[in-house]
């Protein structure tokens, strides 16, 4: 069965290029967020087997959503998507509890060998 | 294999259009309130469109946005840096990226605006202190229409990676590889590396994808079989690097995760493993329970030639107490009875390819320690997450009862690093998490391996924590016994003896159980000496001895760089190339020695090596034509006096700036952690006859001696080891050179420096007689005016926690009896911040 | 999602619970920490503890004004030993809807909320933390 994805990003532009690298990949986006704050509750809601997390974004911070899905959940997969230059942040992040991140801009291959990597399908 | 990005045009225009607006009215609005209310909001437009325009491969864009970025950062930092030149400069940028994304929707390349680019980055540089960061932008082919129409492969299709511009779907069947690549699959460039034959690992996704994406039917997955399966992430060959935007750069271990899972299977659990350690040829040179190997010397021939000539007979000598301390390593060096963590040396690269390796190295060490104890590893996490991980590599020791296969798939999910080994470790010679000799007979020399155990380095800090606290609470209960009425008094005061008694006593024993050989840093030596003497073309004979002596692991800690840093300059500035020594009639190759030794209640280290030796004069001159002393005064300087002018920041009398000396731990540094540990540096020169740097360390570090002085309504702790003396003077009586007074001491006028005034309290005006505490200082004595002395004690010294770690002056922080905390003040830094 | 509210004179804000280990009585007198910002009231022993106490209305850019120390509300920030002095703590209450706030927005703000009809503006952990630290980087 098709793994379930979230994608939480506050642009459409990078959320529409992460679901098609995402499908192109054979996997299902199930559900999408432009903050934190949605990002969470669609978490819950949805319960999907992997999430990608942008860091800035408004209301609440991918950090801070992240830190509360693996409160919520400690067995799920976020995936932060970062620039380079936050190092620091992605590092806050996988304090966090994040599973592992991606660097924009990114290629589709980069993305789909970390997130295969990290569900463990390679 | 490229996306083809043309499709998100329109989708970029309008959205990059949308965040360009918001930001020009967030800066209208930000100037017109005079509020920076939209500053956040600010940062989250730029950073939108500077992540859409790279992953769109718009250069001019995003490197602009990136710029505004970075600025309206700095405003977010600290507001007072708005002013209206730069919200101008904000509104020109963001009016021209709109320009520039109305440029692209009309097919034309954006304006790369350059002259706008100086003005941004020169903001940046002023108002950052660094230099713009460089964007990084994808390799997108700019969006030819004729690009766009060989999407029919499959929807991940083309897009034409750097300009090769075809797809290459089929033409990778030279790979050999199962041909059915993943949705990662490669175009023609991938499969034209895959004919390498080592490209297989990183195209690995090929296959192993294959289920998952079926409308993928590229050719070019490269899954050549023959390679190493745990090649993970690696970039795979030829071909990758130099085209990005093709496939085959970043594969996943695909095709033989076989090689790997075998090793899942072998393990037999904790009991079988501890057999399994066999000898670490790595450590083999140290085995200190060999009787011969009598206090651990240990020479080491930096080349092949002649090692017969190393002094042996130094090692003899220098360790004065060889039974004791050699009867613990025995017990060390045994078999372990009963572990439950088994260690595991573990060996990792992260991927050349991996952009930014620092957050990779520290996913795995965060991976890593959920598993067990991480008892070695280096680069230092520091230096980890910084990015500083030279080719990659990253060597480690892990105590964990996962043992190898829960290693292994700890890190099996992690993209990007490559296990290269797991072996089980020995723990011998070097053993941080500490031995602890149970009480009593633990110490005599037979019997000592059956009753040690071991203790997770974290639990022994705990200890000492708790200890510290214990120690806080027993003086808290003092001090209120003080004001109980007279005649209850005795009882109390005999129970709050008692408890001191023991507490102090259960300190020592876990100081004790702390204490760590000197090995743990020293074994690092010789290898640095290597390096350092091949890049000077010096050869060069380390001797070391000693190093079974212990010392508190936070003091060792502390001390690995300091050291490293006195070797680096004994053979960089201290020896002299191979023909001065040889006219010097000395022989070809320099020697170090490093010397360790046990003196009472200190560990004394000394770095000695055998070169040109210091010149006080040019020292001296140095420091005065620096402005850091006047010439009088060095000339009344002794020559060890004026040694110690090289820890001064920027004196130095090597002109040879080189790559080896000069990396930000400066002799200056050295001596402030030598002595923030409560140590002292000293330094002997003989010109043409060497260099000896003296290292004076106490046991341990918890424990400080203050002297307790008040300054208005507060108190501070000055360390004993740096306090001269004390006196009493009448403030206004004293002579003035300039704004400063001076302080006559001994036969000379020190310089006074109000205390107050130094820390930034307020502290009434005083008149007639003040007490003065006179003090070492970095360039000779000064004098410190105070309000009261209160006295001497002992604390327990608590390191300083964020945010007071970022202040200058402050060497650490105390709680005394009465549950005040008192901060311990570092007075030269206090004196030069 | 649960807030404490606690008040600066008579400002309400809210920080997560989460985010907030204990409240405490700030004690007689704080030790002052040398060349310290001047948002930083000093530090106070907690249970062997040295933590360093913030005036939250400096770190605010508020109207000049001491604040009565009435209460430390105690960060559960990590290994960070901080703590906000306010006026007084209100309770525990759930905050849902946070909009952006008006004419404040700082990075220690996440925004503002209602509550019983009256506003609360909600403060942001990471950016609180963040802006401390600035503090002390910046005052070098």
């Amino acid at each position: 069965m098709a793994k379930r994805v979230l994608v939480v990003d506050d642009a459409i532009f990078m959320r529409n290029m992460i679901k098609d690298i995402f499908a192109s990949g054979g996997f299902e986006v199930v559900g999408e967020a432009a903050n934190g704050l949605e990002a969470v509750e669609k978490y819950k809601e949805l319960k999907p087997d992997l999430t990608t997390m942008d860091i800035v974004m408004p209301f609440k911070s991918g950090i801070e959503a992240t830190r509360e899905i693996i409160k919520a959940d400690s067995s799920a997969v976020v995936i932060m998507c970062s620039a380079l230059g936050q190092e620091s942040l992605v590092m806050e992040a996988i304090e966090a509890g994040a599973s592992d991140f991606i660097v924009k801009p990114f290629r589709a291959e980069d993305v789909l060998a970390v997130v295969k990597k990290v569900l463990g399908e390679t | 294999m490229t996306m083809d990005m043309s499709r998100y045009l329109g989708l970029f225009i309008s959205e990059a259009t949308d965040h360009l607006e918001a930001l020009g009215r967030d800066l209208v609005e930000l100037e017109r309130e005079g509020s920076s209310s939209a500053v956040d909001s600010m940062f989250r437009h730029a950073h939108s469109v500077k992540g859409m325009a790279s992953s769109m491969g718009f250069e001019p864009i995003a490197i602009v946005a990136h710029r505004v970025e970075d600025l309206v950062d700095a405003v977010r930092q600290d507001r007072g840096r708005l002013d209206r030149d730069l919200v101008d400069l904000l509104l020109t940028a963001a009016d021209t990226m709109l320009a520039q994304v109305r440029a692209v929707a009309e097919g034309k390349q954006p304006d790369d605006s350059a002259a706008l680019l100086t003005q941004l980055g020169q903001r940046v540089t002023t108002m950052t202190g660094q230099a713009p960061a460089a964007t990084r932008v994808a390799k997108v082919t700019a969006l030819k229409p004729e690009g766009g129409g060989s999407d029919g492969t499959g929807s991940d299709g083309p897009g034409g990676g750097s300009g090769s511009g075809s797809d290459g779907s089929g033409t990778g069947g030279g790979a050999g590889g199962s041909g059915t690549a993943g949705a990662a699959g490669g175009s023609g460039t991938a499969g034209a590396a895959g004919g390498s034959g080592t490209a297989g690992a990183a195209g690995g996704s090929g296959p192993a994808g294959a289920g998952a994406s079926p409308a993928s039917t590229h050719g070019g997955g490269a899954a050549g079989s023959g390679t190493r399966s745990s090649v993970v992430g690696g970039s795979g060959a030829a071909g990758g690097s130099a085209s990005p935007g093709v496939a085959n750069g970043t594969g996943v271990d695909g095709a033989g995760t076989s090689s790997a899972s075998p090793n899942l299977l072998m393990n037999g659990g904790p009991g079988t493993s501890a057999t399994s350690s066999a000898p670490n040829g790595a450590h083999g040179t140290s085995a200190p329970s060999s009787p011969d190997g009598a206090t651990g010397g240990v020479v080491v021939p930096l080349s092949s030639r002649r090692a017969s000539d190393a002094p042996g007979a130094d090692a003899g000598t220098a360790a004065p107490t060889p039974d004791l301390a050699n009867s613990l390593k025995a017990a060390a060096s045994a078999p372990l009875p009963e572990t439950l963590a088994q260690r595991w040396a573990v060996r990792l690269r992260i991927a050349p390819t991996c952009q930014v390796p620092g957050v990779r190295a520290f996913l795995v060490h965060k991976r890593l320690t959920n598993l067990g104890t991480l008892v070695e590893l280096r680069p230092a996490l520091e230096e980890l997450k910084a990015g500083r991980i030279p080719d990659g590599n990253i060597q480690l020791e892990l105590e964990t009862p996962a043992g190898e296969a829960g290693i292994h798939a700890a890190l099996k999910n992690v993209a990007e690093v490559e296990v290269i080994s797991v072996k089980p470790a020995v723990a011998a010679p070097v053993v941080q998490p500490t031995l602890v000799p149970v009480p009593d007979g633990a110490r005599a020399p037979a019997d000592t391996a059956s009753r040690t155990v071991r203790v997770r380095t974290e639990l022994l800090d705990y200890f000492l924590d708790t200890v510290g606290e214990l120690m806080l609470a027993t003086a808290r209960l003092r001090e209120v016994g003080k004001v109980l009425p007279e005649n209850t008094r005795p009882a109390l005061e005999e129970g709050v003896y008692r408890l001191h008694t023991l507490v102090k006593d259960l300190h020592d024993k876990v100081m004790t159980a702390r204490m760590t050989p000197l090995s743990l840093i020293t074994d690092r030596l010789p290898r640095a000496a290597r390096d350092i003497a091949r890049r000077k073309e010096r050869e060069v004979d380390l001797v070391i001895t000693g190093a079974e002596i212990e010392l508190d692991r936070a003091i060792l800690e502390e001390l690995s760089d300091p050291l490293l840093h006195l070797l680096r300059n004994c053979i960089d500035h201290g020896l002299e190339a191979p023909e001065d020594r040889a006219a010097a009639k000395k022989g070809p190759r320099g020697r170090v020695l490093v010397a360790v030794k046990r003196a009472r209640d200190r560990v004394i280290i000394e770095l000695e090596d055998d070169g040109r030796g210091m010149d006080p004069a040019k020292l001296k001159s140095a420091a005065v034509s620096r402005g850091l002393l006047s010439a009088e005064a060095a000339a009344r300087l002794t020559d060890r006096e004026a040694f110690m002018l090289s820890c001064l920041p920027g004196v130095s009398t090597a002109k040879d700036i080189t790559d080896i000396s000069g990396r930000g731990v400066g002799m200056d540094a050295v001596k402030r952690v030598v002595e923030n540990v409560g140590g002292t540096l000293e330094i002997d020169s003989e010109r043409g006859r060497g260099t000896r740097f003296t290292l004076r360390l106490p046991l341990t570090v918890a424990v400080v001696h203050l002297l307790l002085v008040e300054v208005g309504e507060e108190v501070f702790g000055l360390p004993i080891a740096k306090v001269v003396g004390a006196t009493e003077a009448d403030g206004e009586s004293l002579s003035r050179s300039r704004e400063t007074a001076l302080l006559p001491h001994g036969n000379s006028l020190l310089p006074v420096h109000s205390l107050d005034a130094l820390v930034g309290v307020p502290a009434p005006q005083r008149l007639g007689a003040r007490p003065f505490v006179v003090m070492d200082g970095d360039s000779g004595r000064v004098a410190l005016a105070v309000d009261r002395l209160l006295g001497q004690e002992e604390v327990v010294l608590k390191p300083l926690s964020r945010p007071l770690d970022l202040l200058p002056g402050l060497s650490g922080v105390t709680i005394l009896g009465s549950g005040r905390p008192v901060f311990i003040l570092d007075v030269p830094r206090l004196l030069s911040a | 999602m649960r807030h404490v509210i606690f008040r600066v004179e008579k400002e309400r804000y809210g920080l997560p619970l989460s985010a907030v280990r204990e409240v405490v009585v700030p004690p007689e007198r704080f030790t002052r920490v040398p060349r310290a910002p001047l948002a930083i009231t000093g530090v106070m022993n907690l249970r062997g503890r040295v933590v360093t106490v913030v005036e939250l209305r400096q770190l605010l850019s508020l109207p000049e004004g001491p604040t009565p120390p009435g209460r430390v509300v105690l960060l559960d920030r990590g290994r960070r030993d901080l703590g906000l002095l306010v006026t007084d703590v209100d309770g525990i209450e759930a905050v849902e809807r946070v909009s952006t706030a008006p004419g404040k927005m700082t990075p220690a703000i996440r925004g503002v909320a209602r509550l019983g009809g009256l506003g609360v503006t909600v403060l942001d952990p990471e950016g609180l933390d963040a802006a401390v630290v600035a503090l002390f980087t910046h005052s070098k």
